[in-house]
């Protein structure tokens, strides 16, 4: 299990990561979202062991990371712009990754680059983006390690790739139990495939939770209130945001389905449904309570 | 896995990536010492099958093993390659990427470190071992024996590697310190220039400004000693002289390694708690960018003040270099750590005190406000005192031989010269405390004119008229401190002439001045007498050596100002010590070109007053002639030209021929106004009012032989005192002075 406590990470004056406590459960799918410059991919560095925490701490199963290469060998991280030697083959990024990670599956390595239908013997400078993005998660798997820091991995990989890499996700955890943690803006890939998701705006972190319960925990609205009955009258609804469409109120609530339904029907609604959110709009949402709003953004 | 196998595999792929480094150096070294050597053996084989003489021969060897010694062509290829080895080898800590690759892997950062370092130390010393080796065998092959190349070879290679591993493991050390490649090799330059530079700009602050400063070559030497120690590239340069006069000691050694491993150390420490996020910046740590800021900008600006000032010598331009330097330099060092050039008044306090500093040095050099110059010990406070009266007495010899062993094996005898303060330092206490009190008062005074005058150290008595002498005065305090001070005094100062008459015939002076006093006669194995160009050996037993050295002593203690300003000697004498005429003997005995000249030292003037010397010497059988008609057949002078267009009072051309004259009567009338030159320079103190545009040479009676081989016929560069001639005489053979040649040119 990985626990960061108060883990804080300051650029000059600028707080990258802003005294986060987050958990991530082994055997499950780690989902980092976040507004650009959220501390993503600082966090994910710190994580790695690559920068060390101005305060607070990373721990897995309680060591330390940083410098522990104990621990540091039970991960892996790909980075959103992965280092390959210059003029270095995969076959030789192979046996460079066989050197440190002593875990490191080279039958497995070659079974997955004919499988991807890449060359082992060709440089890297001369593959594609999404080829090197295959390679390194090639090399991520084939490590061996308990963990896979992914920053934006999937950034550059087709759909069909996509899908594979999420089903080589899926048989590692089954198999060995492997605990991917992948940052990512992209959502709907997020939504596929996580378990739990940490929602980082400005440094902080404004949840993490299981995805599931973040579904069921915030729904959308939509309703039609008989006249003289205002959404904001709903004493009951901890509504994070309302629009209206003539009589029709879009309303995002927090809380659980039958909650909800029942503090409307108090109110005996011409109309009351709920609908789920989808992992995108749960975290425009968020942002936006936050003052992330799309409005101010663009307006 | 353990660490050190992890290591060693790290170190594999490391090189695998860095194949372009190792076919760098090898290239480098094989164009500067394999192919050099080869070429050279050829030529020499080649010369020998042509035939060659033993001399060209011995030279053609000791050029061919020289070059695995002390080669410059190597040492740069070294000093390049140590920089490129560091920056290939850590340059992924200034790339973000990279550095997210290296430190995310499951390897402590001091065996990533480690594995780095000694890739690039081991690998171009194992090359540079294998040339070194292979450039050896070449000259080996060409038939010179393993014995004449001896050990060199090694020693050297060992001496150029421990300095390749200093340099190398400097510029890592800035490479950790920075986040930029072209930042990083400044600050390498930074790191090898910085402490040469800012210690020959001290001795320059000090020299300019402290107008009175005088130090002993002890203390300049201890500023080398800074300069050579100041930074790691300078203290190579010195190892390696060292190494050439075969003086390079075990200590020396030794403290390299230390250093060496020091910085090792340090390189470690500082990878070990540099920041990844450093990858980029100009500087890895953020705290180091102010005290490197100041360190490098007050120096610029101190410089520029010293230009300014001196391009103009006011104040006004003097303080607008200062401000300027500092502006300059701290806005270049804002503009580097950002990496913007809108951040160029960053920090302007810092700017601001760099540049309030740095006037505040400049005043203090203007002024005096440290006090030096005008600093007088209470009389009461002085215990004994020496004075050097400028260059009146520079043809003394201080010192002895020496032997030595150059790095070739010879052993001679060298002259282990002493300074003449030095030696007055060390030997002369005067017990006319108020003289030389006095004397260092005029000194304070016309320097505080110089300073009203605006001059400065170097222009002093160049733009004066008067004559002005230079006088060093050495205090000896009772509290055991020791004050010196060098004062340019006009002449023509009241009461100067007298103070230095009473300082130069006192006991003490002389005693402290002419090491001929000191000597005993159970040291002075033999005596030489000198008139002219002959030399001859006096046959005396120790009693009659001893007797004449006493007589010599008591007169030369005895002579006065009075006397040197009359007289010229007329004659020199030696009296060899023991160590002398032991070093004379090995030298002449040696093999091979040993030319340090030292039966020629230690000669001391006989005056026409040394009656008592005079006669000693006669009755030891030597004959003082005297210039006339009888001894000379010749008398050339070289009338110089006078240059037209000459605004400055020196002259620089000849009259094509110079005028012979043979007849008795020409030599006769000419003969007693020749002053011999070299016995000139014996007594500065002279009053001769001499012709100045002509070059005398005299021919002694004799058999002619060669004009040009025989030294012993011709003396050379007699000077005419033309005190000694009439008017009629100076117009007929056309001397003139200085006063006349510039009337006549202005004609």
């Amino acid at each position: 299990m990985i626990e960061t406590r108060n883990l804080t990470k300051k650029f000059d004056n600028i707080v990258a990561v802003d005294h986060i406590d987050a958990v991530i459960k082994d055997g499950s799918v780690f989902g980092l979202i976040g507004t650009n410059g959220a501390g993503k991919s600082t966090f994910l560095r710190m994580l790695s062991g690559i920068l060390k925490p101005d305060e607070g701490s990373v721990t897995i199963d309680g060591s330390e990371v940083f410098e522990d290469t104990t621990i540091k060998s039970r991960f892996f991280y790909i980075s959103d712009d992965q280092y390959f030697f210059s003029n270095t083959t995969p076959e030789e990024l192979m046996n460079f990754y066989y050197t440190v990670y002593p875990g490191f599956d080279k039958k497995r390595f070659h079974h997955l680059m004919k499988s991807f239908d890449l060359d082992e013997r060709r440089k890297i400078n001369t593959f594609s983006k999404g080829m090197k993005k295959q390679v390194s998660v090639i090399c991520g798997v084939c490590a061996g390690t308990d963990y896979l820091f992914c920053d934006e991995t999937f950034d550059g990989l087709d759909p069909v790739m996509r899908q594979t890499v999420k089903s080589i996700f899926v048989g590692d955890m089954e198999e060995r139990n492997l605990t991917p943690i992948i940052a990512s803006h992209n959502l709907r890939e997020l939504e596929d495939i996580c378990d739990h998701v940490g929602l980082l705006h400005k440094g902080g972190i404004l949840l993490s939770r299981e995805l599931e319960d973040m579904k069921l925990n915030i729904h959308k609205l939509q309703c039609v209130f008989l006249p003289g009955t205002e959404p904001e009258d709903v004493k009951e609804l901890e509504i994070m945001k309302v629009e209206r469409r003539g009589s029709l109120c879009t309303l995002t609530v927090r809380g659980g389905r039958e909650e909800i339904l029942a503090a409307v029907e108090k109110y005996h609604p011409v109309f009351a449904e709920l609908i789920p959110l989808t992992l995108e709009e749960i975290f425009i949402s968020e942002t936006e309570v936050v003052g992330y709003d799309i409005k101010k953004l663009v307006l | 896995m353990t660490s050190r196998s992890l290591c060693f595999k790290l170190m594999r792929e490391d090189l695998k990536r860095r194949v372009w480094t190792i076919a760098l150096s090898v290239l480098g070294l094989v164009f500067t010492l394999l192919v050099p050597v080869a070429l050279k053996s050829s030529a020499y084989l080649a010369a020998l099958k042509e035939g060659i003489n033993s001399y060209e021969k011995a030279a053609n060897i000791r050029r061919l093993v020289n070059m695995l010694g002390i080669n410059g062509a190597v040492i740069a290829v070294l000093l390049v390659l140590a920089v490129v080895w560091a920056v290939s080898g850590f340059h992924y800590l200034h790339i973000s990427r990279q550095v997210d690759f290296y430190h995310s892997i499951p390897v402590k950062r001091h065996v990533l470190f480690l594995s780095s370092y000694f890739n690039g130390l081991l690998v171009p010393a194992a090359i540079y071992l294998v040339i070194q080796a292979g450039s050896a065998a070449l000259i080996l092959r060409t038939g010179i024996g393993a014995s004449v190349i001896g050990t060199l070879p090694w020693k050297m290679f060992l001496l150029n590697t421990l300095y390749y591993a200093m340099i190398y493991t400097t510029a890592i050390i800035a490479v950790m310190m920075t986040g930029n490649l072209i930042i990083s090799l400044l600050g390498t330059l930074v790191f090898l220039a910085w402490g040469p530079a800012v210690t020959a700009l001290i001795v320059g602050y000090r020299s300019m400004w402290f107008h009175t400063i005088c130090e002993t070559t002890k203390e300049s030497m201890m500023w080398m000693r800074i300069i050579s120690n100041s930074s790691l590239f300078a203290n190579y340069m010195s190892a390696l002289e060292y190494f050439q006069e075969g003086e390079l000691t075990a200590l020396r050694i030794i403290g390299a390694v230390i250093v060496t491993i020091l910085l090792t150390v340090l390189a470690g420490f500082l990878y070990r708690i540099r920041p990844s996020e450093a990858a980029g910046r100009a500087m890895a740590f953020s705290r180091t960018q102010t005290p490197i800021k100041l360190l490098i900008a007050l120096p610029v600006a101190v410089v520029f003040g010293i230009f300014f000032y001196q391009l103009r010598s006011t104040l006004a331009w003097g303080i607008f270099g200062s401000i300027c330097g500092s502006f300059l330099t701290c806005c270049l060092m804002e503009i580097i750590y950002h990496f913007d050039f809108r951040k160029l008044l960053f920090n302007w306090i810092q700017m601001a005190a760099c540049g309030a500093v740095s006037v505040l040095l400049l005043l203090a050099g203007i002024y005096d406000w440290y006090g030096f110059d005008s600093y007088l010990p209470k009389a009461t406070d002085v215990k004994s005192a020496s004075v050097n009266m400028g260059y009146t007495e520079d043809w003394v010899t201080y010192g002895q031989p020496r032997l030595q062993e150059d790095y070739q094996g010879r052993t001679t005898y060298s002259w282990n010269y002493v300074g003449q303060r030095e030696y007055q330092y060390e030997n002369m206490e005067l017990s006319d405390i108020y003289s030389v009190m006095e004397l260092a008062k005029r000194g304070v005074d016309a320097d505080r004119n110089y300073r009203k005058n605006k001059r400065e150290s170097w222009q002093i008595g160049l733009y004066d008229n008067s004559e002005m002498s230079i006088f060093v005065v050495h205090f000896r305090l009772n509290n055991g401190r020791e004050v010196r001070r060098l004062y340019r005094i006009p002449l023509d100062m009241e009461g100067m002439r007298d103070l230095m008459t009473v300082i130069h015939d006192s006991k003490e002076y002389k005693k402290g001045t002419y090491p001929i006093l000191l000597q005993s006669a159970a040291d002075t194995s033999s005596v030489y007498f000198q008139q002219y160009n002959q030399v001859e050996k006096l046959e005396l037993d120790s009693e009659e050596r001893a007797r004449l050295l006493a007589i010599y002593q008591k007169e030369l203690e005895e002579l006065t100002m009075e006397t040197r300003k009359k007289e010229v000697p007329a004659a020199t004498i030696q009296f060899r010590t023991l160590s002398l005429d032991q070093a004379v003997e090995v030298n002449r005995a040696a093999a091979g070109n040993v030319y340090e000249g030292l039966e020629n030292r230690c000669f001391y003037p006989i005056y026409p007053s040394f009656t008592r010397t005079l006669a000693a010497l006669q009755e030891a059988g030597v004959h003082v002639s005297e210039l006339n008609g009888d001894v000379l057949s010749e008398i050339n002078i070289q009338y110089y030209a006078v240059l037209e267009d000459e605004t400055e009072r020196a002259i620089s051309a000849y009259e094509e021929q110079p005028v012979s004259y043979v007849e008795k009567e020409d030599i006769d009338a000419l003969a007693p106004a020749l002053l011999f030159r070299d016995y000139m320079d014996m007594n500065a103190y002279y009053e001769a009012d001499c012709a100045d545009n002509v070059y005398v040479t005299v021919v002694f009676a004799g058999p002619r032989t060669n004009q040009y081989q025989d030294r012993t016929r011709t003396m050379v560069n007699c000077r005419v005192d033309l005190n000694l001639l009439s008017q009629e005489e100076v117009r007929r053979f056309g001397f003139l002075r200085y006063e006349d040649l510039e009337s006549e040119s202005n004609d």
